[in-house]
């Protein structure tokens, strides 16, 4: 199928965006770079302004206009209270949408948080040496354990151990950077994903106009 | 001192041997073997082991600026769920959501007149905790209408949701490797866990067992969507840019061992 002005236009616009990102490797300031980087931070902003003013059009200002939904009026009023910060001497009264948005908020973020990132780690790091059945599994749930247990007192001890005690600590950094180590890893081969996504619609451009190679 | 002088190579030479070096394998496809991992295995085991007619909720972020990352995982599952003949309910958490998903769907050869009888798709909403567990406790508490704003309630658009009324309808949940925890506090139900590569997957270690769950596998990152492409059959931009990703991987690995020797050279060449 041949490609029309728009798709032609779409790929230029594509392969010419990312040359112009990639310049920053050669040059850091250079025009085309920060001219690229002004033009997604402008659209990207003009999207996500009016993604989010339709949202609250047809989530909840109709419900509330139609009757099916009056309780919206409460945050609709909350997020008008906001705009008061523009006014001087009335901003204090943004400070009560501040508070019911923080409150609920942490509230209902806590519940989850408290279970996600300190229950169940803890209970997994000694659940794992129990329930382990292989004498692999065994010994790589105990490393974990112990390891569990060092980074712990490398970060909750503010008294210096000195003496054999002081390995602990040792070990628990040791964890710590194995651990940072990984993530690291995992975000090193996600920024190499997404500059093969880019290398693509580089390519994609060569390949499918100017050599005319179909998708 | 040679290895003190390969830390004086200017930096462009290193960015423009990384980027020949990932070219090639997107020009010439070198077909560097790929193993499938055992969470990936669990993913779509989890997937196939539910009968033709089970409900799946699919979180679905959709970052644009992730999409690279996350899409052939998107793809691949999305296909593997209709083959599956499941009904799929897709819950847009992201603001570009809205667009990717069309783009993503139409990618996994998605039949839009069944929109309502096979899937429906909600409208975007920011899903934080509260959030979730208003829709969960109660979808139509949240959501009134579909993305097309439709009535949940409108028999003739959506039969599909004639039938699903809260979490307890679900049978399965693909949730976001960073929001899992929050399905299986207010849930309890199946998990099976996709999403980037990076500092998301952390949070699904805690909750994943393959055997009894909540999550029973899951795939984070390109490098695992190629692993599943492979697993489910559907071949994609995955497994495509996998040469790429590993030559890509094994060159910046020897990049860093050079710049440490380098470091290394320099601080003997400093003593002596």
């Amino acid at each position: 199928m041949a490609l029309t002005i728009q798709d032609t236009m779409f790929l230029f616009i594509q392969m010419f965006m990312v040359a112009c990102v990639w310049s920053y490797l050669y040059k850091t300031d250079n025009i085309f770079a920060r001219g690229a980087a002004q033009i997604v931070i402008s659209i990207s902003t003009v999207h996500y302004f009016l993604n989010n003013l339709n949202r609250v059009y047809l989530q909840v200002l109709i419900p509330i206009m139609d009757g099916t939904r009056l309780i919206n009026i409460i945050p609709v009023l909350a997020g008008v209270l906001f705009y008061t910060r523009l006014w001087k001497g009335k901003g204090w009264i943004a400070s009560y949408s501040y508070s019911l948005s923080l409150g609920i908020g942490m509230g209902s973020l806590f519940t989850t948080y408290v279970s996600t990132n300190l229950l169940n780690p803890i209970n997994r790091a000694i659940t794992q040496v129990t329930g382990a059945t292989t004498p692999f599994d065994q010994a790589s749930a105990l490393l974990a354990f112990i390891g569990t247990l060092c980074a712990l007192s490398y970060w909750l001890f503010t008294v210096e151990l000195k003496g054999p005690t002081r390995y602990i600590l040792v070990f628990g950094r040791l964890f710590l950077m194995s651990s940072i180590g990984i993530l690291y890893a995992q975000d090193v081969v996600w920024a190499q994903s997404l500059f093969i996504g880019a290398a693509d619609k580089f390519l994609k451009f060569f390949r499918m106009v100017l050599l005319g190679a179909v998708a | 001192m040679a290895l003190a002088k390969l830390g004086k190579i200017d930096y462009r030479f290193i960015y423009a041997f990384m980027t020949i070096i990932t070219f090639i394998p997107l020009i010439y496809p070198i077909g560097i073997p790929t193993t499938v991992g055992d969470n990936v295995k669990n993913y779509v085991n989890k997937i196939e082991t539910y009968p033709a007619g089970s409900v799946a909720l699919t979180s679905f972020s959709g970052y644009i600026t992730m999409l690279p990352d996350v899409e052939p995982i998107y793809v691949a599952t999305y296909k593997l769920l209709f083959a599956r003949g499941f009904k799929v309910l897709i819950l847009l958490t992201d603001v570009d959501a809205p667009i990717v998903i069309t783009q993503v769907l139409n990618k996994a050869g998605v039949d839009w007149s069944k929109e309502g009888i096979d899937f429906v798709i909600f409208p975007y909403m920011s899903m934080d905790e509260a959030a979730h567990v208003v829709f969960t406790d109660n979808i139509r508490s949240y959501f009134i209408n579909d993305w097309k704003l439709r009535s949940l309630d409108n028999a003739t658009n959506l039969p599909l949701m004639q039938e699903i009324y809260d979490y307890t309808d679900f049978d399965l949940v693909v949730g976001s490797t960073g929001h899992v925890s929050r399905y299986n506090v207010w849930c309890g139900i199946d998990i099976v866990a996709w999403g980037t590569g990076t500092g998301l997957l952390p949070f699904v270690g805690p909750f994943y067992d393959p055997i009894n769950g909540p999550i029973y596998g899951y795939v984070g990152g390109a490098s695992q969507g190629g692993e599943l492409e492979i697993a489910t059959g559907y071949l994609g931009d995955g497994i495509k840019t996998n040469d790429a990703k590993n030559l890509g991987i094994i060159t910046l690995c020897i990049i860093i061992i050079i710049g440490n020797l380098s470091m290394l050279g320099e601080k003997e060449g400093g003593k002596e």
